[in-house]
């Protein structure tokens, strides 16, 4: 909705990236483009095995060594995928950082979390032990930790806590991005509604740009204020919330809201038939065409262009916009 | 009972199952006991005699009795070929091998940590390959080969002493001082030492390498790696620490093999150790001696494992309850 | 191929027919090692015909070096290495193979007991296994060996008997898992006799890890007949490499520079070991394949970060 014209803060061109496994290649990223300004909030949706983990992996130069990846990662204009490991290894946690799917396990079981918390600061801060703890405490009580924690053990800490301490570690540095992939997974719903709330009080007072991955379109929709689609590797929709739940114009995204159960009403579950191609076949046309409820036959041919329509990016034969391709 | 306590329960009843078969191996010996102790110019008084000091008369439950009380005493008997008590025997060679094996095992373990660490942080790389056959190879040799080898190449080379565990030339231009000695000592120490580590760091690299892959396949490796952290940062401050506990539990496991290992080298490089003593007694077929000698080795491996135990629980900070901070 | 939730190391062998073969042939590391275990077997079978020249003649006083007529030269003694080191083949691999079994037989046996019985029986069984565990294995057998006497025979079964324990916890480990599986629990809940499940089922599932333990234990057997024999307490009357080691020290090859009477019997005894752990290793490893690093699942990986993903013009 904004036509902002702030300069882009992070902006990813075109990423690509494909897991090499001996026997073949698996294509798992298939030319994704966004653009994050200060301050934004973007969400990415998608089901299991679409690529939004390993997208935001591949931003932090974070995959293993068998994936070869292509395209931009720009931050501030500069490519910091472009000079290798050691070029993105200054960008690390100070400009952008991750909170990892299952943050439960982010922490190493042998050293107390104010510890691992303090780490980077200490690092890229050059801060003293002292600086250091009272800015820990100074994090955790943001999150709403009670300070006294830092000096406890991984394993002493609830689920739910250990999540809210992984959000305080990645903000340690003063990040100016903030990837969060499935933050919510694997928790109970009531805590889950505390981190999202979290997440959303977070980036307002701290100014943080974020990237919420999940595959749950409702808590997503909570947090943010544009959603990315994706499917087999592209996005396939992007949008302002509003307009995704209210409108969506590519029939993915349409059934994703179709498949929501809403226990409120008695509609029966909607699933949808079929599957994703696998990630090691190169796919003709458009990825979602086989399973698409309004395919076309230029659908299985001709691979849908990225329309830009003033709002969002829609890929997809049936958009009617004339737009100039993005 | 607590766990402490169970543990230490179990090392006292293995002792006491390893005197319970040294008593009945001795007793179960082909031939009478005493014919074994080669008493051929025994008159039937004296061999009576004999039998009587070693009990041999008695019933078997009652010579069993009299064999733990003695034990529970510190008694081990006593020396076929010397006649002393055997705990005299083997107090000086014990106090000569404990450096020497204290030394061998250090060595054992930084080389295997070092291959361990090399050949996971590199891992399919030909230097992972390379380090990893490596240690399988000197796993696969025998202990007293890898002496032999020390021996015939390294020993001149190096200069080092390669026999005994004090050079013939000290002392005699006078009373030696506390630091000739010592350094005389360490230098014979060496090559036994360094014989010893070579032959037991193979299993050591190959449990760190195992340790060292588990760990860095962890989320929280990722996480320090996300937060910035370089490769040597990373492996230091949190592979490490993480892998290096189940490395405490194998030198307790690897103690038996460490003991042969050095019972070996020491008859190869004539260091006047337990082991050594344990050769001789073999030749001498001196069965108090060489019983009195495993005994205390069994004790020795016990009593590792048990520390070994003792100290896994206070360092894994998610097996004990303390609040000290780690790192 | 699922752990067992206790964290011991069990396996699933999936089907009856065919795993034999899967277990020998499935893993580049276990063909490699059988093969050469095969060379070393071929050479102690055909020992007398392929030693160039008898074992017990002597030929010259001393030490003597390599010729055509004896490859490997002659020892302090006078007689010829080669014949000897051929031998020698012959007792190391009877002496391991034999001593394996018998650790085999004792711990399979025991194992299997504590597991399929289990309660008490299991209690004490493992309790006594544990003590074997922790007694030094080659103090103990030293002992024994000096006491029982210098027998081939009584080699094997001493070191038979001292090597047990590790087999028995394994074997034990899978029995307990085999006999939990739902799938066993289904038929036997179908009334079918403890025979019938015992043999359908529980054998096949636990005769292969029996046998890849086998030939690691082999190679352990192997190992302690050198440092038995080493120590003077093997059989003085055939030759073994450990003898062969313990003369090369004795008749003071190191110091008359005698190379070729220090190298061969090592060298022979790090191979046979060698080659029988990486196939024993080999088979475990058919048997609960780990994960590797080519088969990244993409939807969750494992990532192993220490290379730069990047680094790459």
């Amino acid at each position: 909705m904004t036509t902002s014209v702030t300069a882009p803060l992070l902006e990813v061109r075109d990423l690509g990236v494909d897991f090499d496994i001996g026997s073949g290649q698996l294509h798992a990223v298939r030319g994704v483009s966004f653009v994050l300004r200060a301050r934004d909030r973007l969400g990415i949706v998608g089901e299991s095995g679409c690529g939004k983990s390993t997208v935001v992996l591949a931003m932090m130069g974070l995959l293993p060594p068998n994936a070869e990846v292509s395209g931009q990662v720009l931050f501030n204009g500069v490519d910091i995928l472009a000079g290798g490991d050691s070029s993105m290894r200054p960008h690390r946690w100070c400009d952008i950082s991750m909170v990892f799917q299952g943050a439960m396990n982010a922490f190493n079981p042998v050293r107390t979390v104010g510890d691992q918390i303090a780490e980077p600061i200490r690092m890229h801060r050059k801060a003293s032990r002292r600086d250091a703890d009272k800015r820990v405490g100074e994090l955790l009580d943001m999150v709403g930790i009670p300070a006294s924690r830092a000096v406890r053990y991984p394993h002493e800490f609830s689920g739910g806590m250990r999540q809210r301490a992984a959000l305080a570690m990645a903000l340690a540095c003063g990040p100016k991005v903030l990837l969060a992939d499935e933050p919510t997974t694997a928790l109970d719903v009531i805590v889950q509604a505390e981190i999202l709330q979290l997440l959303r009080r977070v980036s307002d007072d701290l100014g943080v740009a974020l990237v919420f991955i999940s595959h749950d379109l409702p808590a997503v929709a909570q947090v943010t204020e544009r959603v990315a689609v994706m499917y087999a590797g592209r996005v396939v929709e992007e949008a302002p919330v509003s307009r995704l739940l209210t409108a969506p114009l590519h029939p993915y995204s349409a059934a994703l809201l179709a498949a929501i159960p809403r226990p409120e009403t008695a509609a029966a579950v909607c699933s949808i038939p079929g599957e994703p191609p696998g990630l090691d076949t190169t796919v003709i046309g458009c990825a979602f065409a086989p399973r698409c409820v309004s395919v076309l036959d230029n659908c299985r041919i001709t691979e849908p262009p990225n329309i830009f329509d003033g709002e969002g990016v829609i890929a997809c034969h049936l958009a009617t916009s004339a737009g100039l391709p993005r | 009972m607590t766990p402490a306590l169970s543990r230490i329960w179990f090392a006292l009843v293995t002792v006491f199952v390893a005197a319970t078969i040294n008593f009945f191996l001795f007793r179960v010996m082909p031939g009478n006991a005493v014919s074994a102790l080669r008493c051929r110019a025994c008159t039937p008084q004296l061999r009576e005699a004999l039998l009587n000091r070693y009990g041999l008369d008695a019933p078997l439950p009652e010579q069993f009795v009299r064999y733990l009380d003695q034990l529970a005493r510190g008694d081990l008997g006593i020396s076929i070929a010397s006649g002393r008590p055997v705990w005299q025997e083997i107090t000086g060679p014990l106090l000569n091998t404990l450096p020497m094996l204290i030394a061998g095992t250090l060595i054992a373990l930084v080389l295997g940590v070092i291959s361990g660490v090399v050949s996971s942080w590199r891992r399919g790389t030909v230097l992972d390959s390379t380090t990893q056959w490596t240690s399988l190879a000197f796993y696969a040799m025998p202990t007293q080969w890898i002496g032999l080898l020390v021996l015939f190449y390294v020993a001149a080379a190096i200069g080092l002493p390669a026999a005994g565990i004090q050079s013939a030339s000290l002392g005699v231009l006078g009373e030696p001082s506390m630091w000739d000695l010592l350094v005389d000592r360490t230098a014979h120490l060496i090559l036994p030492a360094l014989t010893l580590g070579l032959g037991s760091y193979g299993q050591y690299a190959i449990i760190m390498r195992s340790a060292m892959l588990d760990t860095l396949g962890e989320d929280y490796i990722l996480t320090a790696r996300a937060k910035g952290l370089r490769d040597w940062e990373i492996l230091r401050y949190h592979a490490f620490g993480n892998a290096l506990l189940p490395m405490v539990t194998m030198v307790a496991l690897s103690a038996g093999s460490i003991v042969a290992g050095a019972i070996v080298v020491e008859d190869v490089f004539s260091y006047p150790g337990i082991g050594f003593a344990a050769v001789d007694a073999i030749g001498k077929r001196d069965y108090p001696v060489l019983q009195g000698i495993f005994l205390l080795l069994t004790v020795a491996v016990v009593v590792a494992n048990l520390v070994a135990d003792l100290v896994y629980v206070r360092i894994d900070p998610r097996i004990r309850s303390g609040r000290v901070a780690v790192g | 191929m699922v752990a067992s939730p206790s964290g011991e190391r069990v396996v699933s062998v999936p089907t009856r027919r065919g795993t034999a073969l899967r277990l020998i042939t499935g893993n580049r590391q276990t063909v490699l090692g059988l093969c050469a275990l095969g060379v070393f077997l071929l050479i102690a079978l055909l020992a007398p015909v392929i030693a160039p020249t008898p074992v017990n003649t002597g030929f010259a006083n001393g030490f003597s070096a390599p010729t055509a007529v004896h490859p490997l030269g002659l020892d302090g003694g006078g007689f010829d290495v080669l014949s000897r080191l051929v031998h020698g083949a012959q007792t190391s691999l009877l002496v391991g193979s034999i001593a394996a079994l018998v650790g085999m037989v004792i711990g399979g046996t025991i194992g299997f007991v504590a597991g399929y019985v289990g309660g008490r029986t299991d209690g004490v069984l493992m309790r006594i296994t544990d003590y074997f565990l922790v007694i030094p294995d080659i103090p103990l057998m030293i002992v024994a060996a000096a006491v029982f006497g210098q027998s081939l025979t009584n080699i094997m079964i001493v070191i038979g008997l001292v090597y047990w324990a590790s087999t028995a916890r394994l074997i034990r480990a899978q029995v307990m898992s085999v006999r939990q599986r739902t799938f066993v629990k289904r038929v036997e809940a179908m009334g079918a006799s403890p025979l019938f499940v015992l043999t359908r089922h529980v054998v096949p599932q636990v005769t292969p890890l029996l046998v890849a333990n086998t030939v690691l234990m082999v190679a352990n057997a192997i190992f302690a007949e050198t440092y038995i024999s080493f120590l003077g307490l093997g059989d003085p009357s055939v030759v073994s490499w450990g003898r062969m080691i313990q003369d090369a020290l004795d008749q003071g090859a190191v110091v008359a520079g005698a190379w070729w009477v220090v190298l061969p019997p090592g060298l022979a005894v790090t191979l046979v070991v060698l080659a029988a752990t990486i196939a024993g290793q080999g088979m475990e490893d058919t048997l609960n394949p780990r994960l590797k690093v080519g088969h990244l699942a993409v939807r969750r990986f494992r990532v192993r970060p220490l290379h730069g993903a990047l680094d790459r013009p």
